[in-house]
């Protein structure tokens, strides 16, 4: 008879030992709150990107009406300039995705042209010139965001299924594909590739100081990590694990939840806005609707989980200033749509 | 000692009958994702709602959920 007990103790031990699941906590959590940056000029339908640099700031707004972007100085947000105009013509934009603001030099990003462009800062720094324009060739898959990597390439994620990211020259050819789409339901991805690349869509961000490339999913709750500089890949899933969908006339339908609308890779940590709310939810919502994620993830280089920020705002798209120890932020529900959050960073 | 069987003979077959119906819940969640992938067009359709970022297959215009 004892015997017996024992065994069945035996196996309810073993029973109870199958993984639950791993996915990263935060070891600690801080509540920011946002000061409201005012500005005097009623530009914005959808403020979704915010990038800063030396002493202008670049806004994108992503439904805007007669321009994708708009230029201020900073840190005090006064009004220079708007650019990327929205029409058909060959030197105006159908729409924005992103865009990048490194030494002066903007680039801009147009998925349904499939272009991107670089312009300059004039010499009375008044307006940005247009200087280039790069149309992307066979082999990339309407590029919904983009990095540079170098003075010569640049990195945009793959919509095919067969890999993670394109490398494209600067005359927007095809150099590379490089990295997997780190699904556990691999016969999807083999019967369906392009609709789970959809769900899987990723915002991106490389810092080529450390050589960090990170993306993080738009629908669930996965960052992925890309050492470039030592080829390591790091996967990091949280509670909401993979993104969810179904397909439709071999789209993918999201279902599940919104997950993250930006990441920034900075010299120290990975900064990313993790929305967290269900589709459900969010139909759900009654009189005005909140657009935007209340939370600000922070990881280390390596994917460890640093810090929950808990935000008093939804918000859209970050731009991390480590010296001055501030995020900005966009919040698509204001009219008043750039806020700062002060940190404790470093 | 009797009791004491009982008592854990209960606990074992709660324990048995749970690990297999999660077991099962895991399979029925991958195989409607692959049942779903392989349906018939026809019988799928979806609309897009809204001003937002996700990017509708049908005209690539950014909405806040398709449905």
């Amino acid at each position: 008879m004892r015997r017996i007990v024992l065994n069945l103790l035996s196996l309810l031990l073993i029973g109870c030992s199958f993984p639950k699941g791993d996915h990263y906590i935060f070891p600690k959590e801080e509540r920011l709150l946002a000061q409201t940056v005012e500005i005097d000029t009623g530009l914005f339908r959808y403020a979704f990107r915010i990038r800063a640099q030396a002493d202008t700031a670049i806004v994108m707004d992503l439904h805007g009406a007669d321009y994708f972007y708009h230029a201020f100085t900073y840190p005090d947000f006064r009004y220079l300039t708007s650019f990327g105009k929205h029409g058909g013509s060959p030197q105006e934009m159908l729409s924005a995705e992103n865009v990048r603001y490194a030494n002066g030099i903007v680039w801009t990003l147009d998925a349904n042209k499939s272009e991107m462009v670089r312009l300059e800062w004039a010499l009375l720094k008044d307006s940005l010139v247009r200087k280039e324009a790069i149309s992307f060739g066979d082999g990339i898959l309407r590029a919904l965001d983009f990095a540079i990597y170098d003075d010569s390439t640049f990195i945009v994620p793959d919509y095919s299924g067969e890999s993670r990211f394109c490398r494209v020259d600067r005359k927007g050819q095809l150099l590379c594909k490089e990295g997997f789409i780190p699904t556990r339901h691999t016969q999807m991805l083999k019967n369906a590739g392009p609709a789970m690349a959809q769900a899987w869509r990723s915002f991106i961000d490389y810092n080529p100081r450390n050589g960090v490339l990170a993306a993080v999913t738009q629908l669930g709750e996965v960052l992925e990590i890309y050492n470039l500089q030592d080829s390591t890949h790091v996967v990091r899933f949280g509670p909401y694990g993979e993104p969810e969908f179904r397909v439709s006339e071999g789209y993918a339908v999201p279902s599940g939840i919104m997950g993250f609308s930006d990441v920034q890779v900075t010299d120290h940590a990975i900064y990313a806005v993790f929305h967290g709310r269900t589709f459900k939810e969010l139909s759900q919502q009654r009189g005005e609707l909140i657009d935007g994620g209340q939370y600000i993830y922070v990881f280390s280089l390596t994917g460890e989980p640093l810090c929950k920020y808990v935000l008093d705002r939804f918000i859209y798209g970050i731009c991390v200033d480590e010296k001055n120890k501030t995020i900005i932020a966009t919040d698509v529900n204001s009219d008043q749509p750039i806020v700062m959050f002060n940190t404790k960073i470093g | 000692m009797k009791n004491a069987f009982k008592v854990l003979f209960i606990v074992f077959i709660s324990a048995v009958v749970y690990f297999f119906s999660i077991k099962k819940d895991k399979m029925n969640e991958s195989g409607l994702l692959n049942i779903e992938a392989l349906a018939s067009p026809e019988n799928n359709t979806y609309k897009c709602i809204g001003i937002g970022s996700i990017d509708c297959p049908l005209d690539h215009v950014k909405v806040y959920q398709i449905e």
